[in-house]
């Protein structure tokens, strides 16, 4: 091995009540909250104040200048943070802007660069009207060519949804179920989250109004939610988020100084494809051309993808590109009996469950029987979102991939439900004395992930956690990472 | 519109106030409204053609085959060296597609709509655009909703279609939406 990167640990974070609106906190508001929770959480473990000037690095995640109103927002997190005039960075990449920020806050550690680092992400979507949100989203479609053909993101993904079904012969009537099984799942879990958007535990939730926007939902009233854009529904669909992250990272030696049980990060695998999903090849054998096949794809498995188109528009190339890094890096063979806990960006029910394929959980054309099996479940193989998603919990773009690996490192430490019990204690005299209504913790998690996308699939990172420093060992670094695509001189 | 103070009371859930012990959140409304003049740069020829001549123009490498939309460096190997081909009266038809009830809001009285991804001739890529069932608007919303009220939207997927040329272009991707000819198929939907 020519060269060794340096080991990164998780040592904290914090993250908001999550809401449609947040007229409380303007963004560097949210941000502050967010790292009161971290700070405190931290002093907790230190049994000493965490204070600013442990941190030597910044990382600010959030997608749009729009959505903020603000440009060069990443100035004022800094201020509010009390961190100039120390260093600073904005990752920033669509949906998968979160988990760009805690990959750039790895990087910062793993390279020698900087030692504590906090990755803060934020949205602010409330400052615009949902239809008005739509199009500030589809401005991150091609606006020469797929924006004025609708202004609606949505229509991408469901567009993309049908050429899944059609791909792998799904009927209509069993894609539909298996879509909102995702939906039920992942507001299911979301109920247990007091930061869940769709939480009836959180202050922030929706309460009244129309049906179904707070609480757990059936798959009968998903499938009677009316088209978005067929055939995704609107209990199909991520919801629109006011909401902040943050994560503290640290070398490992710093974290042993600092706390007693860092969550280590194992694993930061990265993919792309084109801005267009129109532009995507339909490559018969695709998985074998781009030499994508995962450890745990077998002969006959792998036989069978040499006659599949692939990517086109049915699965998510950049998706399967970064679960390939990442189980190489951190030399994870069969994902599904490895990986306990995976943070699924859930844009919307279909691109979970073709998430699952490239995640390498289940064969191509399988995840919605792995969903409908309840391999997902928080009770199942491996859990599937169990903070609830981008459904149930929210998506606050630039947060989501932030919350993803705050969430896993809770569920890592084994103390995810003290810490929803402890906020919940605070948020009863505003959520009418609601009780947790069942464990979001995943029993026994050792290996967790987040997985953060942006566009129609142009860039998704893929983030693997591990509890076990001795799991440390088997990180491989990504420079020597082997692929047809890349020529090493 | 003036920029003036608004208070929240009235748009802000009671209950989402209650948290904070009923402060009044202030907001202040923006004008965000802009024109911008964007660029085609080298896909202009495909816009001109578009509007000017009513033709559909694709390119091709001499090593990677078709690009429809139209790719002026070859994406697979950037040459420049790419040759302009009219593409109007190649096969064309929907390779995926989806009824969008919602929409961006510049788009929302169209709805309902057909988005489609439009496979024409050889190319190796797909082109969004809007398909219609009937240049009829009201008999196309008919057909639209049924095609949803009986699950039978899969059936978009892999129609023959054609492409029809808007009388005032505008020198975008609106100036050309594609129509569905299979005659026996619309038949159902009526
Ligand atoms: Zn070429």
């Amino acid at each position: 091995m020519t060269f060794k990167p340096r080991e990164v640990a998780v040592i904290g974070g914090g993250v908001i009540p999550h809401s449609k609106g947040r007229p409380d906190c303007n963004i560097t508001d949210m941000c502050v909250e967010a790292y009161n929770m971290a700070q405190e959480n931290l002093s907790e473990q230190m049994g000493k104040p965490f204070e600013n000037s442990y941190i030597d690095a910044l990382v600010v995640s959030y997608f749009s200048d729009h959505f903020a109103g603000q440009l060069l927002g990443e100035a004022m997190i800094a201020d509010s943070l009390g961190l100039n005039p120390k260093r600073s960075y904005r990752a920033i990449g669509g949906g998968a802007t979160g988990g760009l920020g805690v990959q750039n806050g790895y990087s910062l550690i793993a390279s020698g660069l900087a030692d504590v680092v906090a990755v803060v992400g934020f949205e602010k979507m409330s400052l615009v009207d949902t239809a008005e949100g739509n199009e500030y989203i589809a401005l991150a479609s091609d606006t020469d060519w797929d924006f004025a053909n609708g202004g609606y993101y949505t229509a991408y993904y469901a567009a993309m949804a049908a050429e899944y079904a059609k791909t792998f012969n799904i009927p209509v009537d069993v894609f539909e179920r298996q879509m909102a099984e995702v939906s039920v799942k992942n507001r299911r879990n979301a109920q247990s989250n007091p930061f869940a958007q769709t939480s009836w535990l959180n202050p922030w939730c929706v309460k009244g109004a129309r049906q179904n926007v707070t609480g757990e939902i059936t798959a009968e009233e998903v499938l009677e939610s009316g088209y978005c854009a067929t055939p995704l529904r609107l209990r199909n669909c991520c919801l629109m988020s006011d909401g902040a992250a943050i994560v503290i990272l640290a070398s490992k030696e710093t974290a042993h100084k600092l706390v007693d049980k860092p969550i280590w990060i194992i694993g930061t695998g990265m993919g792309t494809d084109t801005m267009r999903p129109g532009d995507r090849y339909d490559t018969v054998g695709g998985l074998h051309e781009y030499d994508l096949i995962l450890p745990n794809e077998d002969e006959k498995t792998q036989q069978r993808y040499k006659k599949l188109r692939y990517p086109g528009q049915n699965s998510f190339r950049a998706g399967r590109m970064s679960a390939k890094q990442a189980y190489w890096m951190a030399q994870i063979e069969n994902p599904l009996k490895e990986m306990d806990v995976v943070e699924i960006h859930d844009a919307f029910s279909s691109s979970e469950i073709q998430t699952y394929e490239d995640l390498g959980l289940c064969p191509y054309g399988k995840g919605g029987e792995f969903v409908m099996s309840g391999a997902a479940n928080i009770d199942g193989e491996v859990a599937i979102n169990p903070s609830g998603g981008l459904i149930g919990m929210g998506h606050s773009v630039g947060s989501s991939g932030v919350w993803q690996v705050y969430f896993t490192y809770l569920q890592l430490r084994g103390d995810i439900d003290q810490v929803f019990k402890s906020w919940n204690e605070r948020f009863k005299p505003y959520n009418d004395n609601r009780n947790i209504p069942r464990p979001a913790q995943v029993p026994n998690a050792r290996l967790g992930a987040g997985h953060s996308h942006a566009g129609t699939g142009s860039h998704v990172t893929y983030t693997i956690l591990s509890n076990k420093e001795s799991d440390l060992e088997r990180i491989r670094p990504l420079s020597e990472f082997p692929s047809r695509l890349i020529r090493r001189p | 519109m003036d920029t003036k103070k608004l208070n929240v009371k009235g748009i802000v859930r009671p209950e989402s106030k209650r948290l904070m012990g009923h402060p009044e959140y202030v907001v202040s409304i923006r004008d965000y409204t802009t024109y911008q003049f964007k660029p085609y740069g080298r896909n202009s020829k495909y816009f001109r053609a578009l509007a000017e001549e009513k033709k559909i123009l694709a390119t091709k490498c001499k090593r990677h085959g078709f690009f429809l939309p139209p790719r002026p460096f070859c994406p697979d190997c950037q040459s420049p060296d790419m040759e302009w081909i009219d593409y109007t009266n190649q096969p064309a038809q929907v390779k995926t597609a989806s009824i969008c009830k919602f929409a961006g809001k510049a788009f929302l009285d169209e709805t309902p709509f057909l988005l489609g991804f439009i496979q024409m001739g050889e190319a190796k890529t797909v082109m969004s655009s809007v398909v219609k069932l009937s240049e009829d608007s009201a008999e196309n919303t008919r057909m639209l909703n049924k095609l949803m009220d009986t699950r039978r939207y899969m059936e978009l997927n892999g129609r023959k279609v054609e492409p029809r040329f808007i009388s005032h272009p505008q020198y975008t991707v609106r100036d050309i939406y594609f129509i569905v000819t299979d005659k026996e198929w619309l038949n159902t939907l009526k």
